[in-house]
This record gives structure tokens, sequence and C-alpha cells, in this order.
């Protein structure tokens, strides 16, 4: 395709100022879907066990490389759709908050040691974990305000807290960098114990 | 840039021309713009069609636009009473899943897959928002919002996901488009089973 020409940037341009001030004006007239997002969006980040988890997975894909680096935040968001889908329709899945407490545990533990799975085995681990995190937040989807915002700010969430697991992970290139990593990895892991046994 | 003057007075004119008759046609204008009939289904397809046709470098947007405003404008013209709103949202839904996982995967796509994707795009876009006034200015400011929300929401995932692409400065560009299609066939998957599942 050939470089955007000027005009066309004028138009888009032109498009996005004449639309803007009646987006913000729908916010103001519809405070459910906002306050539905605004729900969806902190709700994995007031919950420390997900948070880790999430962060975990970012990390372990910096720590693997390419093409992990990319995949696993690709992967994690939809077979979470998928634990989404069992728990909105109300499908159990037994001992959901023993589940997500062991990821971080597992993902912990294998960042801290420097496990190097395969790409396929790798996926596995992190696709089984997303299912309990998933049902966890498709659980209380139907209840929400806006239940469409609400998983709309959740994904996006998780998607910045594995991002920002990346950009930690990035750190590895360096010697210290690769020692604050793995410290992290073993810090997740213990507080993933501790979920686990009820502490925290 | 006369091409961009042209371009900006034909979004404007029908506000000015409605504002000399009556409120109805203002009103229409307005709710084309910011409350067609399946907002969020609408506004989810719209995003992956643009961010999955930017995707792809060598997709003209000088040739897939004009494809989907005409595709756009025939579904306009569709009554809105043949289909049923559930209908409409599961396949806009199915539509907007489907480009998530192909954006993910990016797979490389033949030009009759590109055109098929902006067209169906803009005939589902059309029959979504068409106009169910039955006095002809309200109706016409319906289409001129509707063609304007519509833009907002194809036009620029389209262009910034085509500029994005292009910069080699920027590696991580692919890696967050992949990201971006994973968050919407995440999304597009919880919205479809909300609208399939019983009532809490």
């Amino acid at each position: 395709m050939p470089t955007i020409s000027r005009n066309l940037l004028f138009v888009l341009t032109a498009l996005v100022a004449g639309g803007l001030p009646e987006i913000a004006a729908a916010h103001v007239d519809d405070p459910g879907f906002a306050g539905g997002f605004v729900t969806g969006f902190t709700h994995p980040l007031f919950g420390w066990d997900h948070v880790l988890a999430m962060v975990a997975v970012g990390l372990w894909g910096a720590f693997l490389g390419a093409p992990s680096i990319w995949l696993l935040p690709v992967v994690f968001p939809m077979i979470m759709a998928f634990g989404g889908v069992l728990g909105i329709v109300g499908v159990p899945i037994p001992a959901v908050e023993t589940g997500i407490a062991f990821s971080s545990v597992v993902l912990g533990a294998l960042i801290a040691l420097a496990q190097r799975a395969p790409l396929w085995i790798a996926i596995v681990i992190v696709g089984s974990f997303a299912v309990f995190h998933g049902h966890a937040h498709g659980t209380e989807l139907p209840n929400a305000a806006s239940p469409i915002a609400y998983s709309t700010g959740f994904v996006i969430a998780t998607g910045l807290l594995h991002l920002f697991g990346i950009l930690f992970g990035a750190l590895i290139g360096w010697p210290a960098g690769a020692l604050a990593v793995r410290s992290a990895g073993a810090a997740i892991a213990v507080a993933g114990i501790a979920f686990l046994i009820g502490i925290l | 840039m006369r091409f961009s003057f042209i371009f900006l007075a034909a979004i404007l004119l029908p506000v000015q021309a409605n504002a000399q008759f009556a409120m109805s046609a203002t009103d229409g204008f307005e709710a084309g713009f910011l409350l067609p009939w399946l907002f969020a289904e609408q506004t989810i397809a719209l995003i992956a069609a643009g961010l999955f046709l930017g995707q792809h470098r060598k997709l003209s947007f000088r040739q897939m636009w004009p494809i989907f405003m005409v595709t756009m404008a025939v579904g306009l013209a569709v009554p809105p009473t043949v289909f049923s709103l559930l209908s409409l949202s599961l396949v806009l839904l199915a539509v907007a899943v489907t480009l998530g996982i192909l954006i993910a995967l990016k797979m490389p796509v033949p030009m009759v897959v590109a055109v098929s994707v902006a067209s169906v795009a803009g005939v589902l876009e059309g029959i979504s928002s068409a106009p169910g006034a039955s006095d002809w200015g309200a109706a016409l400011g319906v289409a001129a919002g509707s063609a304007l929300r519509a833009n907002l929401f194809f036009v620029t995932p389209f262009l910034l996901a085509d500029w994005l692409s292009g910069a080699d400065r920027w590696p991580w560009v692919p890696i967050a488009l992949r990201v971006a299609g994973s968050w919407i066939t995440a999304i597009g998957i919880m919205m479809v089973a909300l609208l399939l599942a019983p009532l809490p």
C-alpha cells in the first residue's frame, strides 16, 4: 500500500475531531457502559492472585523468548474466554480459586528455576490455568451492570498485565536483570503458596 | 487537498442541511452516530475488519474503502425489520471472532478474501444501521451519522495498522496486532455467550 497521503491524514483528523465530542457526550449519556468497563478493567487489578498470575504469564513468555513471548499472551485470552463461557453458562469447575492460586505457584516456580519448556508444553500449561481465571471472571459477568463492557474491560486489563510482565521480563538481557526476573518469579511462587494455604 | 475539503464538506453538509429543516433530521444524525442498533457488536466487528485489512500491507486502502462504503450503502437500503437483532448480533460477533483469529494467526490472504471481508463488514454495518424512520430527512440523517461512525471505527484501525506495520523501527507492532486480534476473539466469544446464556 502506498504511503498515506497528506489528504488522507487530513480527512482522518477531521473525522476524529468531529467525532470525539460526540463520543465524550455518549459517555455522559450512558454511564452503565462506562461503569461496566471500569468495573471489568479494575477487576483483575484488585485481585492479587489474578495480577500475579497474569504478570507471570508475560514474564515466562519473555523468559522463553520468541515465539512464546507473543504466543502465550495471544493464546491466554482466547482460552480464558473459553473458561469465561463455562462460567457464564453455569458449567461448574471444581476448585477454581485453588487453580488460580496454583497458577501463580507453578508459573512463578518455572520462572525462578529458569525452566525453558517446549512451546507446546508452555501453551498447555498457560492454557490450562487460563480456564480457571476465565471461569472466575465469567461467573461474575452476568451480574455486572454492563456485561459486554465488563468483559471488554477485563480482557484489556489482562492483556496489559501480560504486557507489564513482558516488559519486566525484557530485563533478562542483563545479568542483574535475569536475577531480578528470577527473583520476581520466586516471589510470585511464594505468594501463590500463601494464597493456597489461605494466608493472603 | 481539494479532495479532503470535498470529503469534509460531504460529511458536514447533511448536518447543516438538516438543521435548516426539522430537528428530526438532526436527531436522525445523532441517532445514527451515537445509537446504532447494536453498538458493541458493530464496533468490535468494524475494528476487527479494519485491523485485519490494515495488517496486510499489500492491500490498498484506496481499493478497500470504496468497497466498504458501497456495500454499506447497500446494507443501509435493507429495511431494519428483515433480520432480527439477535441474528444480526450473532453474525457480527461471528465475523469479529473469525477475523480476530485470522489477525492473531497473521496468515497471508488472497485478494478475494480481503474484498469479501470489506464487503461483508460493509453490508453488515449497513444492515445493522438501517434507518427505521419513515421521514426521508431523518433517514438520511441516520445514514450520514452511521457512515461517519462506521468510518471512525473502520478507517482508523485500518490506517493505524497499515501505517504502524510499515514502520521498520517498531518491530513490536506485528505482535501488538496479533495480541489485539486475540483480545477481539476473547471479547467476541464472551459476548456470544452472554447473548445466548439464560438470564441469572
